[in-house]
């Protein structure tokens, strides 16, 4: 069976799913509605961050996506989510985390480290991807961000797809 | 790719002995898959062999993501006549799309597709000419595609 995934997200046509692109900090407008943000690690120790401000305690679903080639085999981009809501964040993870978490925010971190990663064939564009998996996360009302980073400092393009609502009015907000 | 045999048979052959059936081989790019490698011909003409032709066909088209194995079967027709030598080329029909990855169980999906080219001819068999093809799929998930060939075809 083909695993869930928000790829589906990529669809450009559809004012509904809203691509976009990192450049180090990019905040999102109406984080309810379903985002799919490329980018791309090229500098060692560079993260990327997404901002945004939730309106509602809301269970957000987050995957992130790299493309299925053999030149980025070996890139396994991290990905951490702080908000309040999630669970302080542990020593481990800490030490693994590119900065530090603010307090009375709560951290959920993805290492992209399974030995066998979810494999997604995105059927509009015809493109493969590897997937950390769709996680739902219970973030609260406020402050939430996105950091993508490499912690091996390997160097490549990743999307982070996360959101649900379809709004077909093209707007941001 | 098209042996030399054949390439010399194809040049020599006047009208009188023209078959039902006729072959190409294209050279082809999908720029929506990123995919490039080689589409393999049969041609059925049902009357003026000039003219119209059923297709069938196989793609080969190694990329970087999967390897890519489209079965098609359409219709051709091939505009102008006499002595023209500069004919266009339009078709259309479906595929079944194959998508082999590495690392997951091979894809499966049906397509459409539509063909719009030039064709010049070399001889009263033989032609030499490029396609653009565009692909849409309605059924089940939306998709898209696009391919540039450049081809011989005989008949």
């Amino acid at each position: 069976m083909k695993p869930l995934s928000l790829l589906w997200l990529l669809l450009p046509f559809a004012a509904a799913h809203q691509p976009g692109e990192v450049e180090d900090v990019v905040e999102i407008g109406n984080p309810l509605i379903s985002y799919a943000i490329s980018g791309e690690l090229d500098e060692p120790g560079q993260v990327a961050i997404i901002t945004m401000d939730m309106p509602t305690d809301f269970a957000l679903p987050f995957e992130l996506l790299t493309p299925h080639r053999a030149a980025y085999q070996a890139f396994r981009p991290a990905y951490a989510v702080i908000a309040a809501g999630l669970p302080a964040p542990t020593d481990g993870e800490r030490a693994v985390l590119p900065e530090e978490v603010p307090a009375g925010m709560g951290v959920y971190v993805d290492l992209n480290d399974d030995a066998e990663r979810a494999v997604i064939f995105e059927d509009v564009l015809r493109r493969v991807y590897w997937s950390t998996g769709v996680i739902a996360l219970p973030v609260r009302a406020g402050s939430v961000e996105i950091w993508v980073w490499s912690p091996e400092d390997a160097m490549g393009p990743f999307t982070m797809a996360f959101g649900v609502e379809e709004d077909f009015t093209g707007s941001d907000t | 790719m098209i042996p030399l045999t054949l390439i010399a048979g194809a040049l020599a052959a006047d009208g009188s002995d023209r078959g039902d059936w006729g072959f190409g081989a294209a050279l082809e790019y999908d720029l929506v898959g990123q995919n490039a490698g080689v589409r393999l011909d049969g041609l059925w003409h049902p009357g003026d062999k000039a003219v119209h032709a059923a297709r069938i066909g196989v793609g080969v088209l190694p990329g970087p993501e999967y390897f890519f194995l489209p079965l098609s079967a359409g219709w051709r027709v091939r505009s102008g006549g006499g002595d023209a030598h500069l004919h266009g080329l339009f078709g259309l029909g479906a595929e079944a799309q194959l998508f082999f990855i590495s690392d997951a169980p091979p894809v499966a999906r049906p397509m459409f597709y539509g063909e719009i080219g030039a064709a010049w001819a070399l001889t009263d068999h033989f032609d030499v000419g490029v396609l653009v093809v565009p692909e849409l799929t309605l059924i089940n998930v939306p998709g898209i595609g696009l391919g540039f060939r450049a081809g011989v075809w005989w008949r």
